[in-house]
């Protein structure tokens, strides 16, 4: 890998090295240069010398003064570099001298041995009035190279020590910056999952506040609808403007439950049934609907990828999100444009997963719903998963949308991102749980398209709600059931025990004191072949994990009409045990 | 006369003997020194009519009585000053025009030495006289067993020659010329 950065360091090193290398030749250049001008320098130094003694001792000499010219010769025993000084006669006989070590009396004997290593030797005629009365003999003694390097030891070292402090120091400055660069991106990336938390911490509040709503305005509505059903199946042969009135009364009670599946989706507690499903085929067979949906001026095009993996989702959920997205896309596209829905496996990585505690690593279908529209702003982009938020004008749209898409994949275990700029368009890509089992169950509609009636099976209904309740009973007898009731669990297992004809029992989820589940599993306990079917618009903790029905029961939803629960109680009794 | 009486007068004589050897040699060694000295003052002294007597010997003269004879014949055989060999000239008395750079004044019955220094007084010759009351530019004195010297630098400057500062320096005692106007 040829990371930037990393070639740069390299070619720092190699910058400081080079540096270092024409540093060490340079001194080392340096100091030859000076060793060869110190030994000129001392060469010169001892000729001056001898010339000066050479000129001042010609009188002494001349005249066989030995006192003054030892005297002269004395004085250079001040210079420690001397090391001897002779004075010679015309006759080359020593007449003065001082020695460190040993000097000959005869000049001849004197000028035989060529200079050592670590001496200079010179010599100066003397002479006076073109008269050569003798010769002075010079020899200086040379510092040796490591006395000479043991004077520069000391200032060396401090500046060694100097050099070394400043490189700690940098160093630790650079350790400095670069633990404050890391730090300042940790602080950053906290504050970055700091803000997702935040984020889903306030859509779980508002998810919950409007679940909550929305359960009980379900359950009245509940009551509401069963009521309306049963007065249009008893009087259908009535005073028609009656009939037709209670037709709208049901038109907008429709609506209104319509209204809080959607709110009950987005707060993630509406039942899921989550199949193996085939995504790119729910895709393409959605490609029709779409371009009527969004008109002629949407081109509509659909990428798959091979190899697809089948996803664990409820399909008709998907189904709902993906016109949800698709409605959004036109709305961005008044003039026209282009949705793609591109289709394909991932994989979300841990540190993908890490940014977002909501999302697990591991492997996803991926839904990818990409518009050519108007963009969403950035400063928005973290609220349009709220319900009610909605950039549409007033009455254009109900906020809902996206709030449904999103309770819906986070309910099932999936993920959502979304990508958008201003002007270019926006991209929705909802990641599925892949399905761990590629059996496909039969679908639902299969078994609701059944005909609905059975008159020699009796069925006890269980529900604290009492217009529920008496809605359901109501509902099981025009279907030619038998009916018992309960008004809870206690009483349902009083009423299983003192009616052993009871085939089926339906019962409501969240009840006091026992809830649905519990009861369902005791009254099997004790009736192992009592068949049961939940009633729910609500399935918090009652029913398996996040909401989700166990695969083998059977769930009928609040609000739901004769026929929804006919064709439910339809499909329990048709499973064989 | 007793044999103890003739030895010792034996002994006596051998000390007396040897005393006198003694004193012999050194006054011979002396003589010696001082004939080389008489030619080594050359190369202190720059005599006015160097330039115009090049090529001719440098001429020392020994006025008067000679107490070097021979000695100093040998002394300055082979010696050159500069280019110039070295010539003794022996004078009974010197002239004030006598061809001599240097002139050793050893004083005679027909011209005391007194008398020399004075016909060569201005004449740019180097006189030299040995202890003498009337004393040369140099004279010769003996400190403690050696050969030194006096000099007088201001006959020397009247004479028109010019000592060099090392030979001064080495003089026992030196009779300094007058600041200015010493030619006359």
């Amino acid at each position: 890998m040829t990371d930037p950065f990393r070639v740069s360091d390299r070619l720092r090193w190699l910058f400081v090295l080079a540096s270092a290398i024409v540093l060490v030749a340079a001194s080392l250049a340096v100091a030859l240069y000076d060793e060869s001008q110190y030994r000129l320098r001392t060469t010169e130094a001892a000729n001056a010398q001898a010339g000066v003694l050479a000129g001042t001792v010609t009188a002494a000499l001349a005249f066989g003064d030995h006192e003054a010219l030892q005297e002269y010769v004395n004085a250079l025993r001040a210079n420690n570099d001397v090391d001897a000084v002779g004075v010679f006669d015309d006759q080359g006989r020593r007449v003065a001298s001082f020695s460190r070590s040993h000097i000959s009396d005869q000049l001849a004997q004197v000028r035989t041995p060529a200079a050592a290593p670590g001496q200079v030797i010179v010599f100066a005629p003397v002479a006076q009035g073109g008269v050569r009365l003798g010769t002075v003999y010079l020899r200086d003694r040379i510092e040796p190279v490591e006395r000479r390097l043991g004077r520069y030891i000391a200032p060396g070292f401090l500046v060694l020590m100097a050099s070394l402090m400043f490189a700690v120091m940098s160093l630790d400055a650079r350790a400095l910056r670069l633990a404050n660069r890391d730090l300042q991106t940790q602080i950053e990336e906290r504050e970055k999952v700091e803000a997702a938390l935040r984020q889903s911490q306030k859509m779980e509040a508002i998810g919950r506040l409007t679940g909550g709503i929305a359960h009980d305005f379900n359950n009245m509505l509940g009551i509401v609808m069963g009521n309306l059903d049963l007065l249009l199946r008893r009087f259908s042969e009535g005073d028609p403007k009656l009939v037709r009135l209670a037709e709208h009364a049901m038109e907008g009670a429709k609506r209104a439950a319509a209204l809080t599946q959607r709110l009950l989706a987005f707060s993630r507690l509406q039942p899921l049934r989550p199949t193996s499903a085939d995504i790119a085929k729910t895709v393409n067979d959605m490609t029709d609907l779409l371009r009527r949906t969004l008109g002629e001026t949407v081109a509509v095009e659909t990428v798959s990828a091979g190899g697809l993996w089948r996803a664990h989702i409820d399909l008709p959920q998907l189904e709902t999100a993906i016109v949800n997205l698709a409605i959004n896309s036109r709305d961005a596209m008044p003039d026209g444009g282009k949705l793609t829905i591109e289709t394909g496996n991932a994989y979300l990585d841990r540190a993908y997963a890490a940014a977002d505690e909501e999302v697990k690593p591991g492997q996803y279908v991926m839904v990818a719903v990409t518009d050519t529209g108007v963009g969403i702003a950035a400063a928005v982009l973290g609220q349009v998963f709220e319900p009610f938020f909605t950039t549409k004008p007033t009455g254009m749209g109900t906020g809902l949308g996206l709030s449904q898409v999103h309770g819906f994949i986070k309910q099932s275990g999936g993920h959502v991102r979304i990508y958008s700029e201003a002007g270019v368009g926006t991209t929705v890509k909802l990641y599925l749980p892949r399905s761990q089992t590629d059996l496909n169950r039969p679908a639902a509609s299969a078994i609701r398209s059944r005909a609905p009636g059975r008159r020699d099976l009796t069925v006890l209904v269980v529900e604290d709600e009492i217009g529920v309740r008496e809605f359901a009973v109501e509902a099981l007898s025009e279907l030619g059931y038998d009916v018992i009731s309960a008004d809870g669990a206690k009483t349902a297992l009083e009423q299983l025990d003192a009616h052993p004809e009871v085939a089926l029992m339906l019962t409501d989820v969240v009840m006091p004191e026992t809830n649905g589940r519990v009861l369902a599993e005791e009254a099997r306990r004790r009736r192992p072949k009592l068949r049961v079917v939940f009633m729910t618009g609500y399935t918090r903790n009652a029913i398996v994990h996040n909401g989700v029905v166990d695969p083998d029961s059977h769930l009928v939803s609040k609000p739901f009409t004769v026929v929804q629960l006919g064709a439910e109680l339809e499909a329990a009794l048709a499973e064989p045990f | 006369m007793t044999l103890a009486g003739a030895l010792r007068l034996a002994v006596a004589a051998l000390v007396v003997s040897g005393v006198a050897a003694a004193a012999q040699a050194q006054e011979s060694l002396e003589t010696a020194v001082k004939a080389a000295y008489l030619y080594k003052f050359a190369p202190f002294v720059e005599w006015p009519q160097a330039a115009s007597r090049a090529g001719q010997p440098f001429t020392v003269c020994v006025v008067g009585a000679d107490p070097f004879g021979a000695v100093l014949d040998r002394a300055v055989a082979g010696q050159k000053v500069g280019d110039r060999p070295i010539a003794i000239l022996r004078l009974a008395a010197a002239a004030h025009d006598s061809p001599c750079e240097i002139a050793f004044l050893g004083g005679s019955r027909g011209q005391s030495v007194k008398d020399g220094l004075l016909v060569l007084h201005g004449a740019a010759v180097l006189t030299v006289t040995d202890g003498s009351p009337a004393p040369g530019v140099v004279d010769f004195a003996l400190i403690r067993g050696h050969v030194r010297f006096r000099v007088d630098d201001q006959t020397a400057a009247e004479d028109g020659l010019t000592i060099s500062s090392k030979l001064l320096s080495l003089a026992v005692s030196v009779r300094s010329r007058k600041p200015s106007g010493s030619n006359p």
